[in-house]
Parts: C-alpha cells; sequence; structure tokens
C-alpha cells in the first residue's frame, strides 16, 4: 500500500537544514497533496503499464537476512519533520505523513512493482466503460481498531470528507457524486471521464480512517484504522508509537511488536542518532548523508536510485508572467547557461541523475525531450541578443533557507551570470516562499516537484486553467500558458489506452523543452539507513500475490514488513 | 561577627546588579597603585590588541587586498583542505576561505561593534537619566524596558527581516534593539549608586544644573565599567549574528559571515571540518581578544589588591 | 517581605503582560503570510483559503481577536492551534517540563563549576589559575552553540557512546535515561553560562576582598577560607544572582537551538515553530508562558537579594 508518493520528496533537503519552524516542508506538503492526487498509469484491471524503462533493481546496496522473517521486537525509526495530526481529511501528508499514516491505516489501493495500481483494502475498483463511474468494493471481515467493520458506509464518509475539505478537494475537483450501492460497495460518479482516479486512492485521498477519527474533534490526533498496528500514543515532536495489530487483515503481518517515530528535523541529528545507536533506521534525501552511509559497513543502506517509476525532479521554476522571464529566449538562455552535471558534483555529491524533463530516466514517460543542453556561448549569444532589445537583463532568484538549496542557488546564480544574467540572491522563509509562489511574486524559485506516481497528478501544476494573474492564487506557479499541454494533458486524462497516454504525456515533457518554464537539475534520491538487524524494506508482496513497490521508490516501504532479525 | 563596612550605601532595591556595580567601580578619590596597575596590562592584552587590529585591518582593507572574489565559485576544488588549493582552503562550492573570512569579518566587526554602540547610546542615555531623576519617569521607562526584556526576541528579528529585508543594517538594528535593555539596566545601577554620592550633593548645592552634574560628574564614572561590558557585549553580539544565520535572518548568501560560513559548514565537519573551524577560529580568537582587552582594561581600574 | 510589599510586586506583572501580549500579537500579524498557508501548503486555491480563513475567524479585526485571547485566557483557555488542532494548554503542558529541566540541569552545571573556581581565581588574581580559567572561559563563550552542539555529539554520543544522540525520555519513566538524554544539551547551553558566572563572581568576589573589613577580619585572626567563605562570598553574588534568574528570553532563541539539534520537545522549539507557521494562538500562549516566568524570576531575584544582603533589606525599609 505504498504510494508512489514521491510529491512528498519535496524541499526535504531545504527543511532537513532548516531549523524550525515550519520550514518543516510546506513544500512537501504540497507534494503530498500532489501525492494525493496520484494516478494511475494503467487502468485498474487493464493491461499494458507503459514501456519498461528502468531495470527494476532497487538501488539497495544492502541484503536481508537469510531465512524466513521473525516476529517480535521493536524498531525505531526517525522522521525528517513531525506531522500535525493524522486526519486525512485535514492533516497533510507528506513523506513522512505517509510514512506514520501506513502504520494504522490502510489504502484503499496501491501500486506494485510493475508499476500497476492493485487493490490493498478495497477487493476490488472497476470502471463504467466510458470511465465516469468507478466502483469500489471493500474486503470483508475487516475491522477498525475499534472492533467498528470496515464497510461502504466508512469508506463513503472518507471521501465525502476529502471533497468538503480545503486541504484535498482541489484535487477530487471532479468527483460529482459518492453513493453507496450495497454494505460494502461504493460507486463514484465523475464530472467527466477520468481514467486515472484510482492513482489517487493510492495517496492521501486513498487512506480509509475510522468514522470516528474523522468525525471527533480530537481524531486527528488519535487515529484509528484498520492498519497493522494501532495508535498507542503521540508526543507532538518527541515520539509516536504504535503496537501490533492481533487482528490485522493480512495474516502473519505484521512482524513487530510496536514501531516508534521519532521526528528528527536536522539531518547531521539524524545520522549521528543512528550511528550511535540511538534509533534503529532513518530515511533522508540528503547526499552527503547517503554517501557516508553507503560507505559506512556498520549501516545498511538502501536507496532508490535505480527503481522504476516517477521520481521527484529539483528545478528552478521561472514566472513565466513577469518580465523579463516572459520572454521565452531569456529562458533558454538560462537553460542553456546551466550546468547541471556541475550542480550535481559539487551540491549533491554526484548522486542525482541529472533532469531534462519531469520523467527522469527510470520513468515509463521518459524520452528525450530536446531540452537545451549546457552550452555557455549559446547562451551568453542569446543572452546579448535580447539585452540588445531590450536592455539588461536582472531578476530575483530566491530559495529557502536550507543549506543544500542554498548551495544550488549560489552556484547556479554565479553560472548565470557567467552567461551576463545578474540576480539578486533572495532567502525568503519557508511560509512566504510558498505564499510568494502562489501569488507569482518571485522570478526565478528552487523547486522541487513532479513526483506524482501517475502525470495527471500534475494536471493542476501545468493546465492553463489554474494559471491566474499575478497577486491571485495560482497552482500553476509558472503560469505558462500552452495550448499544446493544455491538450496532451487532456489526452492523458480522458485517453484509456496507455500507449496514447504515454505518448501524451512525452509530448507535455518536449513542450517544456520548448517553453522552459522550469531549468531542470537532477532527480531526487531517497534512502533508509538503518542498524544491520532490520530487515524487509525492499521487498514485499502484495496481497493478491504480485510483488509490492520497486525498491523504495519515492521513498515508500512497508512497515508492516518490516522485521529485525536476532 | 562580620561588622558591617563603615558606610551602608543607599542602594535602592532592585537589580542586585546595582550592588554588583558598586562593589567593581571604584571610588572617585582612590589611590592607585603603580606596581600593580603595570603588571595588569601584560602580554595577553597586547597579543589581544593586535589581533584586534588584524582583523578590523584586513576587514577595512578587503576590497583592496591581494584576494579573490569571495562569491566566485570557481576558485578551487569544491571543499579542498587548506594547503591544497588555496592557504585555507576552499568552501562547499569552491570558493576561497581566506577571501570569505576577510570578507566576512566585517560584516561581524559591523555588526559588532555598530550594534552595541548603538545600544550604549540610546541604553546609556535611558539609564543614566533613569538612575538620576528616579520617580516615576524610572518606573515608566524601566517598566519599558521590563517588556523589551520579556519581548520574544525571535518575532522582532522576524518582523525587522520581513519589513525591512535581511542585510546588515536589519541585523545591526534587531542585534541593538535587543540590547538596548539589559544594557540600561545595568547603566541605570551603575549611576544610582554614584547619584547618591557626596560630591554630587556637593555639586547640586554649588548650584550646579542637572545637565551639567549628569555630565561631569555621572559620566566619567560610569563610563569605565560601562566601556568594559561593551566589549564583552560586542563579543556576545558577534556570536549572536552566526544565530541569526543559523535561522536564516542574516546578511543573505552570497554576501559571506563568520556565522553562516559556520553555519554552512555545519553538515560537512566529517568531510571538510575547515569550513566550518576557519571561520570558527575567527570568531573564536577575536571573541577572546575583545574579552582579554575589555578585562584587562577592567582591572587596571582595580587598583588595589586583594587583602587575603 | 511584607504581604503588601509582595502584592505590589505582583501587580507590577500585569501591565508588562499585558504589553509583551499586545505587542507580539500585533507584530505576529503584521508578518506576511498566515496559518492557512501553513495548513493548506502550495495548493492553496482563492476559494478554499478565504474559506479555511473564515472557519478560523482570521477575518475578525485584530482588536477584536486580542480581546477574544485576552478574554479566553484569563479563564484558563489558551486556544487550539491552528495547524493541528491540539489545545495550546496541553501542548506547553508537554513541552514545559523538558525545558525547565534543560535549564535547571545547564545552571546547574555551569554553577557547581563556576563558583568553586571563581572562588579559587579571586584568592590569586591574574595567577595561573585565573588566567587559565579566564581562556577556556571566554573560550567556550565564543563557540556558537549550534556548533558546540554537534561537536557533543559527535564526540559523546557517536565516537563514545556514552550519550544518546537525541530525544528525551520523561524523569517518570525513567530517571536515569532522562539524565542521559539531557546531559549533553545541559552541557551545550551551560558553556556558555559558566563562562558568564565565572566572570561575573570572580571579579565581585576580587573587588570584595579589597574592602576593608575583609582586612579587618584578617587582622582579627580569622583562617582564610573562613573569610572567603563566609563575608565574602554573600555580598559577591549579585550579579550572579541576577543574571542566572534572568536567563529567561536571551538574546536569539533561546533554548531552541539546542531543542533542534539534540530533537527535544521543549518549549524553545514550539515557539519558533509556531512563529514561522503563523500559529498566533500558540505564539501568544508560549510569550505569555515566558513572560510570566521572567516576571517571576525578577521577582524571585529581588527576594534572594534580601536573604543574601542584609543591607538590601534595611534600605528597602528605610526606604
Amino acid at each position: 500500500m505504498i504510494e508512489h508518493a514521491s510529491a512528498a520528496n519535496a524541499a526535504k533537503q531545504a527543511n532537513a537544514a532548516n531549523p524550525p519552524p515550519s520550514r518543516r516542508g510546506q513544500r512537501r506538503r504540497l507534494l503530498a497533496l500532489a501525492a494525493g492526487l496520484a494516478l494511475v498509469a494503467a487502468a485498474c484491471g487493464g493491461g499494458g503499464g507503459g514501456g519498461d524503462k528502468g531495470s527494476g533493481d532497487g538501488g539497495a546496496t544492502a541484503k536481508d537476512a537469510d531465512g524466513p522473517p521473525q516476529s517480535g521486537g521493536k524498531v525505531i525509526m526517525a522522521t525528517e519533520a513531525e506531522v500535525d495530526g493524522f486526519d486525512p481529511t485535514k492533516n497533510r501528508f507528506d513523506i513522512t505523513g505517509l510514512t506514520y499514516a501506513e502504520t494504522v491505516y490502510d489504502p484503499l489501493a496501491t501500486y506494485g512493482k510493475d508499476r500497476k495500481i492493485h487493490p490493498y483494502l478495497a477487493e476490488s475498483i472497476t470502471n463504467s466503460p466510458d470511465y465516469t463511474t468507478w466502483t469500489i468494493k471493500v474486503r470483508s471481515g475487516v475491522q477498525f481498531h475499534d472492533g467498528e467493520p470496515l464497510n461502504a458506509d466508512a469508506v463513503k464518509m472518507n471521501l465525502d470528507g476529502h471533497r468538503k475539505s480545503p486541504l484535498t478537494s482541489p484535487a477530487i475537483a471532479a468527483i460529482e457524486s459518492v453513493d453507496k450501492v450495497d454494505d460494502m460497495t461504493v460507486a463514484v460518479k465523475m464530472k467527466e471521464p477520468w481514467v486515472a482516479f484510482p492513482a489517487y486512492l493510492t495517496g492521501q485521498i486513498g487512506y480509509v480512517a475510522s468514522p470516528k477519527t474523522l468525525s471527533d474533534p480530537n481524531g486527528s490526533r488519535n487515529p484509528i484504522g484498520t492498519g497493522p498496528f494501532k495508535f498507542k500514543e503521540w508526543v507532538p515532536g518527541n515520539h509516536f508509537t504504535a503496537v501490533k495489530n492481533p487482528n490485522y487483515w493480512q495474516k502473519g503481518l505484521p512482524y513487530l511488536d510496536e514501531v516508534e517515530y521519532r521526528p528528527i528535523v536536522e539531518v547531521t541529528s539524524r545520522a549521528s542518532s543512528l550511528s550511535a545507536g540511538t534509533i534503529d533506521m532513518m530515511h533522508t534525501t540528503d547526499p552527503d548523508t547517503i554517501v557516508a552511509f553507503r560507505k559506512d559497513k556498520k549501516i545498511k543502506l538502501i536507496d532508490d536510485s535505480k527503481s522504476a517509476g516517477e521520481h521527484e525532479e529539483a528545478f528552478f521554476m521561472l514566472n513565466t508572467a513577469k518580465p523579463p522571464l516572459d520572454d521565452v529566449r531569456v529562458r533558454k538562455a538560462l537553460a542553456l547557461a546551466t550546468d547541471r552535471q556541475k550542480v550535481i558534483n559539487t551540491v549533491y555529491a554526484g548522486i542525482l541523475t541529472p533532469a531534462n524533463g519531469p520523467f527522469d530516466k527510470n520513468s515509463p514517460y521518459y524520452a528525450d525531450t530536446g531540452y537545451p543542453e549546457f552550452n555557455l556561448d549559446e547562451a551568453k549569444k542569446l543572452v546579448a541578443e535580447v539585452e540588445k532589445e531590450k536592455g539588461p537583463i536582472a531578476f530575483e532568484l530566491g530559495t529557502t533557507n536550507s543549506a543544500k538549496n542554498l548551495q544550488t542557488t549560489q552556484l547556479v546564480q554565479s553560472m548565470w551570470k557567467d552567461a551576463g544574467v545578474e540576480t539578486t540572491l533572495k532567502q525568503v522563509e519557508q511560509s512566504q516562499f510558498i505564499l510568494n509562489a502562489l501569488v507569482g511574486n518571485f522570478g526565478a524559485y528552487l523547486w522541487r516537484q513532479f513526483g506524482a506516481p501517475d502525470p495527471d497528478g500534475d494536471y493542476v501544476w501545468w493546465h492553463s486553467t489554474t494559471a491566474n494573474p499575478l497577486g491571485q492564487l495560482s497552482l500553476n506557479f509558472a503560469r505558462n500558458k500552452d495550448p499544446e499541454v493544455d491538450a496532451a494533458l487532456a489526452d492523458g486524462r480522458h485517453n484509456p489506452d496507455p500507449e496514447a497516454r504515454k505518448q501524451a504525456y512525452q509530448r507535455v515533457a518536449k513542450q517544456f523543452a520548448q517553453d522552459v518554464p522550469y531549468v531542470w537539475i537532477g532527480t531526487t534520491v531517497w534512502s533508509v539507513s538503518s542498524k544491520p538487524k532490520v530487515n524487509g524494506v525492499t521487498t514485499w508482496k502484495l496481497p493478491d500475490g504480485s510483488d509490492g513497490l520497486d525498491t523504495l521508490l519515492a521513498g515508500r516501504f512497508l512497515m508492516s514488513h518490516v522485521w529485525v532479525s536476532k | 561577627m562580620p561588622e558591617l563596612p563603615p558606610e551602608p550605601p543607599t542602594v535602592v532595591p532592585a537589580a542586585g546588579v546595582e550592588l554588583a556595580i558598586e562593589a567593581v567601580t571604584p571610588a572617585p578619590n582612590a589611590h592607585d597603585n603603580d606596581r600593580s596597575a603595570k603588571r595588569r596590562l601584560g602580554v595577553m592584552f597586547w597579543l589581544s590588541i593586535a589581533w584586534i587590529a588584524l582583523v578590523v585591518g584586513a576587514a577595512a582593507l578587503a576590497d583592496v587586498l591581494p584576494l579573490p572574489d569571495p562569491t566566485d565559485p570557481g576558485i578551487a576544488v569544491a571543499r579542498s583542505a587548506p594547503g591544497e588549493e588555496r592557504v585555507l582552503g576552499a568552501d562547499s562550492l569552491g570558493r576561497d576561505m581566506l577571501a570569505r573570512t576577510v570578507h566576512g569579518a566585517r560584516v561581524s566587526l559591523i555588526v559588532g561593534f555598530s550594534s552595541i554602540a548603538a545600544g550604549l547610546l540610546i541604553g546609556g542615555a535611558i539609564g543614566v537619566l533613569a538612575g538620576y531623576f528616579r520617580g516615576r519617569f524610572e518606573t515608566i521607562v524601566m517598566g519599558a524596558m521590563d517588556v523589551l526584556l520579556a519581548f520574544p526576541a525571535l518575532v522582532l528579528a522576524l518582523a525587522l527581516v520581513s519589513f525591512l529585508g535581511p542585510s546588515i543594517g536589519t541585523v545591526t538594528l534587531a542585534i541593538a534593539t535587543l540590547s538596548i535593555a539589559p544594557i540600561a539596566r545595568i547603566i541605570r545601577a551603575s549611576t544610582l549608586t554614584f547619584a547618591q554620592r557626596e560630591f554630587v550633593l556637593a555639586a547640586r548645592t554649588l548650584g550646579a544644573k542637572n545637565r551639567r552634574i549628569i555630565v561631569s560628574e555621572i559620566l566619567p564614572n560610569v563610563l569605565p565599567a560601562a566601556l568594559s561590558f561593551a566589549l564583552v557585549a560586542v563579543a556576545v553580539a558577534i556570536v549572536s549574528e552566526g544565530a541569526l544565520a543559523f535561522l536564516g535572518l542574516s546578511v543573505p548568501a552570497p554576501e559571506p559571515t563568520w556565522g553562516s560560513m559556520i553555519n554552512e559548514g555545519r553538515t560537512l565537519l566529517e568531510q571538510a571540518p575547515h569550513i566550518s573551524f576557519v571561520p570558527s577560529g575567527a570568531m573564536f580568537l577575536t571573541v577572546l581578544s575583545l574579552n582579554f582587552a575589555g578585562d584587562s582594561l577592567r582591572s587596571r581600574f582595580e587598583v588595589r589588591e586583594g587583602r587575603l | 517581605m511584607s504581604a503588601r510589599f509582595l502584592g505590589k510586586r505582583l501587580l507590577q506583572l500585569l501591565p508588562v503582560l499585558f504589553a509583551v501580549s499586545a505587542l507580539s500579537f500585533l507584530l505576529l500579524n503584521l508578518l506576511p503570510g498566515d496559518p492557512t498557508i501553513a495548513i493548506l501548503g502550495p495548493s492553496a486555491t482563492e476559494e478554499n483559503r478565504a474559506v479555511l480563513r473564515e472557519e478560523l475567524g482570521l477575518d475578525d479585526p485584530l482588536p477584536v481577536r486580542y480581546v477574544n485571547w485576552v478574554a479566553d485566557s484569563a479563564t484558563g483557555d489558551l486556544g487550539r492551534s491552528y495547524v493541528s488542532n491540539q489545545p495550546t494548554l496541553e501542548a506547553i503542558k508537554q513541552r514545559l517540563p523538558v525545558t525547565l529541566e534543560l535549564l535547571l540541569l545547564s545552571q546547574l552545571l555551569a554553577l557547581v563549576i563556576a563558583v568553586p573556581l571563581a572562588i579559587l581565581a579571586a584568592t590569586k588574581p591574574n595567577g595561573v589559575l585565573d588566567r587559565v580559567s579566564t581562556s577556556t572561559a571566554f573560550g567556550f563563550l565564543a563557540i556558537p552553540n549550534f556548533m558546540l552542539g554537534v561537536l557533543l555529539i559527535y564526540l559523546f554520543a557517536v565516537r563514545f557512546r556514552i550519550f544518546p544522540a537525541t530525544g528525551y525520555t520523561p524523569f517518570s519513566e525513567n530517571p536515569a535515561e532522562n539524565l542521559r538524554s539531557l546531559a549533553l544539551p545541559a552541557i551545550t547551553l551551560g558553556v556558555a553560562e559558566l563562562a558568564v558566572y565565572l566572570r561575573l563572581l570572580r571579579t565581585d568576589l576580587i573587588a570584595t576582598l579589597q574592602e576593608d573589613y575583609i582586612a579587618m577580619a584578617q587582622a582579627k585572626g580569622l583562617p582564610k577560607a573562613y573569610i572567603l567563605l563566609r563575608h565574602a562570598l554573600r555580598p559577591s553574588t549579585f550579579s550572579l544572582v541576577t543574571v542566572a534568574g534572568l536567563n529567561l528570553g536571551r538574546l536569539i532563541g533561546g533554548t531552541f537551538v539546542v531543542e533542534y539539534l539534540f530533537a527535544l520537545p521543549g518549549i524553545g522549539a514550539l515557539t519558533v515553530e509556531s512563529i514561522f507557521r503563523r500559529d498566533y494562538i500558540v505564539v501568544q500562549g508560549t510569550v505569555l508562558l515566558v513572560a510570566v516566568g521572567y516576571v517571576l524570576a525578577n521577582f524571585l531575584v529581588d527576594l534572594l537579594y534580601g536573604i543574601l544582603d542584609p543591607r538590601v533589606r534595611h534600605a528597602r525599609v528605610a526606604a
């Protein structure tokens, strides 16, 4: 029941080194939502999930212990942030949120290693021939932790809650109604054909919370679900503990007796905690930590650098509605002036893969997009050409306060300066950063996004209908309005043929290479490091017997399959 | 049984700082013990002065010295250690550490000295006036100082940065504002002890105006203690710039400051410790020198040897 | 200390509380952004943001909101966090013990080392011990605490596994673990204090030792140690007591940095996080707490003066 919620990978690094405060991942939240918008690549039950890009062998550098999994034991995991609560209709689930959530909740559907969507808590998810109605039937005999049964009423309550929620409603605006068909089945009617809807059920929107949790004003701090662990205690900022659910619907799971999460925002403190033995496992995207732990014989490290599927990208987002970046030649010049490999080698210890679009090499939607490769002379020429007409090019370059983001921005600033573009660097506090992006109060911002498991999840960030004028909140931050992109996105949303969808999204990526609303840097790498005795993070089987998600894709794994060897 | 000292001072209760100040400041007619005074300004003092002079000089001449651009990432291989390519090594982007440290000194010194100078001016004025005139004025003013002391410093710093934008000026203003209240309290305490002395009473009897009394009787006695305290405060201010950099509220990149340099290298202590240690070392030596100098100056006024 | 005096001092608390809470409320609300961004994040639409603002009562005029908050606080209701919906009082109850214990331990540590050292140093001003302790003290002052913390974790948690790297165990759960989990944070916080206390006490002691009554006591033939501890120490502790008591609201962040590095769920971390998320309600709660604490500390310090030095008591009565 892992989400390809790579969306959550946002500004991890940004937030990691940024103390305090909400640095915590506004962007992660954003991505979390995008994760909630996750779309499915292939229709449920259909065949053909995209091409076979990527070897499917994870980036795992560590093997699990031999022998069958052993029951018992406790694991303490350090996460990179604290969550605000556990109500999926009220609190954003970024990667950390999802990691917490899947101890006490189950999602209706999940991705498999085959990059197809498999029903998980649901028994079946079927579509009407025209894709305007999706029917969800949940498994029978499943109970919430308080003994209440899982049924259609509960599912309907969850979905209706999302439709009303200021947080999650934008993603599912296209739902017209949720109707109970029988005790275990609901029918979701759409306003338009929606091929990729089940992908959303693999994310925040698909996690089924007990009706009690949803209706209780304190429910967000007292989650009740159907998950492998029962909620025990939450002291915000200190720890979250959950204990084994003896009545879990997947027999034999979970292996662990107890799991404890501790938020340790500062990445050096988190890594030190693992080295010192204070905790058993941790996750991070910080490249220095990944490199160090890869070399450390006492630490087991797993990463998703080779996992097939969608990863999140780091890039500079350009405000195409504001001069001088409204001129596509300027944007192209910036892309030509950016030596991605150098940035990756200098700041990210070389572990990121350079990106040329929102789909990386391991994604089925990857294609050669024609994105401008690094060429300083070309860049200088273009800049000179524009400056002759319009005068000197100058604008504001912004980032949040985290160390890695600052380094990337300073490095790229000097690269752009070499091409003749002067920029002023602005360090912006997290909260203001997001607000500025929303209202268009920026020139170029360092951003992380586009890890939605299905590209339809990125619809709201790319479509011209969500590009509002400067000063108004706009989900299409770059405010790029391209009818070609719109048409391709519509294709991807309505056309059930997987090959046609693939073509559609490749068209989107190619258009981005023309419009250059984004100057790409590279794809994020997620890692989980642990003591050698921790196993079960890399592979597992889904209830229907197929393989679970490819190694740690976008930072996701299942705690219910984790076990410790004695 | 201990005997009370000959002259019980008529100190007004409030902060024990008053008594402490009284204990430390010399009576205006104390005699000088030349032998011990000479011993006070020893080697450490002159070493400290030398370092401070070096730092100030380098900071002032930063643009003229033959140093590379501190913001240019192409100078050397990123993270190279001191001695490999550059004398003090290169930082995480390949910028020259020596150039960055010298330019960073500028920010630290400007922020440190001007913020405390401003704090001294305003806080000192408030303290002297409150301590001299007493009464309602004092209650209201020191109440305001209480509010300032109890106020959450981060909100203030954040507000300043939001409204004025991050810059050397904003950082200086933030630290200056936060130093006013403690300085006011200490100066007031000091003023209190002197305002009750006989020579002030004498001056008043002779018909001297308040302004003249303050300027020629009070200030000369309050100033020495204030100045040596100020030097310590400057050291604290320099380190506080680091705290602000940690929170992202200091001078923005790519301008180097010691605080932001230390902060940047904090995550690379194992791979490239010099990135943090070089500016740390500079800050360490500067703070140490300031404190030694201040301490030596202060002990110069401690005129008598301990009797024990 | 008469009851009237006590009452008068406590009454002085109120204007300060009002002023601090009103000012911080004003400033916070003037900062760009609001809690809806923290809640909704980048996927906020105009409509949803407006809906949320209305739900949270953020559209009411500032004075109205402030007065409502004052009225609620007077009855003990500090509201609920905009972002997590957790009652502020509950959050404070969870986190206050952590910070208090941290402060207590760090002060204790600093005093336990500073006082004996200062006494010894004062007996031989500019002697070897004096110079060495001076340099070391200033040295500690010069290390930013976010550096010191990282170094201590590396040395004493990773290299030599003496203490845990991060985390907090409540005293009631496991006293030994509790002390272990706070050891490194207390040291990080304490060494800077140590430097200040050492210098203050040493300076005051040296000055006191120059007083005539000390010479008199020595002339009477009293032993050195007796004079030091019985006659010289008490009057010299005033600035020490002042600063120790007033160690709330230090320059920037206070305990925040230490709490952040060591993942301690304390008030410092709560305050800073809430400020950055514009969680006005929670910030008001912590601001109130700190202001109350500050004034109480002030008050306690005054009480201590009276105990430490009879002159103050007499002077006060005379005044």
